[in-house]
């Protein structure tokens, strides 16, 4: 009954409200997300996602580029010119898809982790995940890492690597709290990057030479922070002695 | 009551378009993605951050902002250790022994903060800042020089930094208190225990003369100054 009331109220109110000042209505629905349409926003970013999702698919036929985006926005009914919703062409298209495939392996990884003791088998369990993702597209892959390369395109570059390493140590259970954060998380990227340029080339069955090049870096890497916590713990036990026979000559005090 | 505030037209039309949106959005859900769209698919991780094991989804502004507060916290206790190892080493064997438990009573409490601020480095996602060698040896160098000062100076020292870090704490309470998760209840709690301890510290130096030292008010803001710069850095580096 108060809902009845209420919606006629409205209605009435409303139409009063339009013969009454027409143009303000017009200048205040110009205005996104002010009142009322709270679904238009959203409804235009799933639009994006959606031409972009499909444009993924014609970049084995066409390359990242921005003709990849329009042919998606036309066989979805859009018009051509939607291809503006990858504003800056090529490089948008390759950013929606390092977004889509680092969100997809958390995905697919997130209830196989467990099965992994070991954070260096975790981590390349995740690398290998992530790398799948790429494995349609390798062949064009080699293009998008040339635009990536471009100067213009570094900072996005390095911040979807800094963020693909760091979300991988996240799942893999990481809780390091000082400067080994940035060792870590650069090791694991550049272990990444030098992977997938390898895998742009592997021409092997089942891509059998990445999956062990993969593993001889996971390999190098433990090799690395194995040598370098010795070389730490021989320091400090070298100073220690050190002192001490210092100390022992009367040289510095106890 | 609210039936009138309804009727107000500025209300009713909000309300209006609010119906007239959602009637229209969801048939043009229902008619042209979901139903005939196979690529249609939000992010699932991409624009929110899980922190403490999953157990929370913050927004990316929200993050941002935990991140910011919790990195630099990590940096002034790293910092606040170091000043009062480098006053142990200068006042330290000078005989005074109460001063010395004094110093060590400090020390041992800014320790147990820098392990609240490591344990939610890693349950927040937070990244450490990369300036936290340079925290390190500036605070024991600014603990030293004071400390070289006389007794007096590194009081002063040491009221200066609990005062700007009092500041920055309950700046960083009244925005953490906008947002409304019980699971930040323990992250308040902790940061307003640190900020009690501190003011505790800058008690405890006025007592011991902080204000009488030579040129005190040169040093104090000098420190305080510098400190400011520091959280500034370390905020964002």
């Amino acid at each position: 009954m108060t809902t009845r009331l209420l919606g006629r109220a409205v209605a009435t109110r409303t139409v009063a409200n339009q013969s009454i000042r027409p143009k303000i209505r017009h200048l205040q629905s110009s205005v996104p997300d002010s009142s009322g349409f709270s679904g238009r926003d959203n409804t235009k970013n799933n639009t994006n996602l959606e031409i972009l999702d499909l444009a993924l698919t014609k970049v084995h036929d066409l390359g990242w580029s921005s003709t990849a985006v329009s042919r998606a926005a036309t066989e979805l009914g859009y018009s051509s010119m939607a291809h503006g919703v990858a504003p800056d062409g090529a490089i948008s298209l390759i950013s929606h898809f390092m977004d889509r495939a680092l969100d997809e392996t958390c995905i697919e990884v997130d209830d196989q982790l467990h099965e992994f003791p070991d954070t260096s088998e975790c981590l390349r369990f995740i690398c290998t995940t992530r790398l799948k993702q790429t494995l349609p597209y390798v062949q064009r892959w080699p293009e998008a890492a040339a635009i990536l390369a471009q100067p213009q395109n570094v900072p996005l570059a390095m911040r979807h690597l800094t963020n693909l390493s760091s979300q991988m140590w996240y799942l893999a259970g990481d809780k390091s709290t000082r400067i080994d954060w940035y060792a870590r998380r650069s090791a694991l990227a550049a272990v990444y990057l030098s992977t997938e340029l390898f895998m742009c080339e592997d021409r092997s069955p089942n891509h059998q030479d990445t999956w062990r090049f993969l593993k001889q870096r996971f390999q190098d890497m433990d090799k690395a922070e194995y040598i370098g916590s010795k070389t730490v713990a021989f320091g400090e036990q070298f100073s220690r002695n050190l002192y001490n026979i210092l100390a022992s000559r009367g040289y510095v005090s106890h | 009551m609210s039936l009138i505030a309804a009727l107000r037209p500025t209300t009713a039309r909000a309300v209006a378009n609010k119906i007239i949106g959602c009637l229209a959005s969801s048939k043009r859900l229902q008619s042209s993605y979901a139903a005939h769209n196979p690529y249609l698919k939000d992010f699932v991780y991409k624009d929110t951050v899980r922190v403490k094991d999953g157990s929370l989804t913050l927004s990316k502004d929200e993050h941002s902002m935990i991140d910011r507060f919790i990195r630099v916290n990590q940096a002034g206790e790293t910092a606040a250790v170091s000043i009062y190892q480098g006053q142990m080493a200068i006042l330290g064997n000078k005989g005074d022994i109460k001063l010395t438990e004094l110093l060590e009573h400090m020390r041992e409490q800014e320790v147990v903060h820098l392990d609240i601020m490591d344990k939610h480095i890693a349950d927040f996602r937070v990244r450490p800042t990369i300036l936290q060698p340079v925290a390190a040896v500036g605070g024991y160098i600014l603990g030293a020089t004071s400390a070289l000062l006389g007794v007096k100076s590194a009081m002063t020292c040491t009221e200066a930094v609990e005062t700007r870090i009092g500041m920055h704490y309950n700046d960083q309470l009244r925005d953490l208190y906008k947002l409304k998760y019980p699971q930040l209840d323990e992250l308040k709690q902790s940061i307003a225990k640190c900020r009690d301890e501190e003011l505790e510290h800058l008690d405890t130096a006025v007592e011991h003369g902080s204000q009488m030292a030579p040129l005190y008010k040169l040093q104090f803001e000098l420190i305080k100054g510098g400190c400011g710069v520091a959280i500034w850095l370390c905020e964002r580096i």
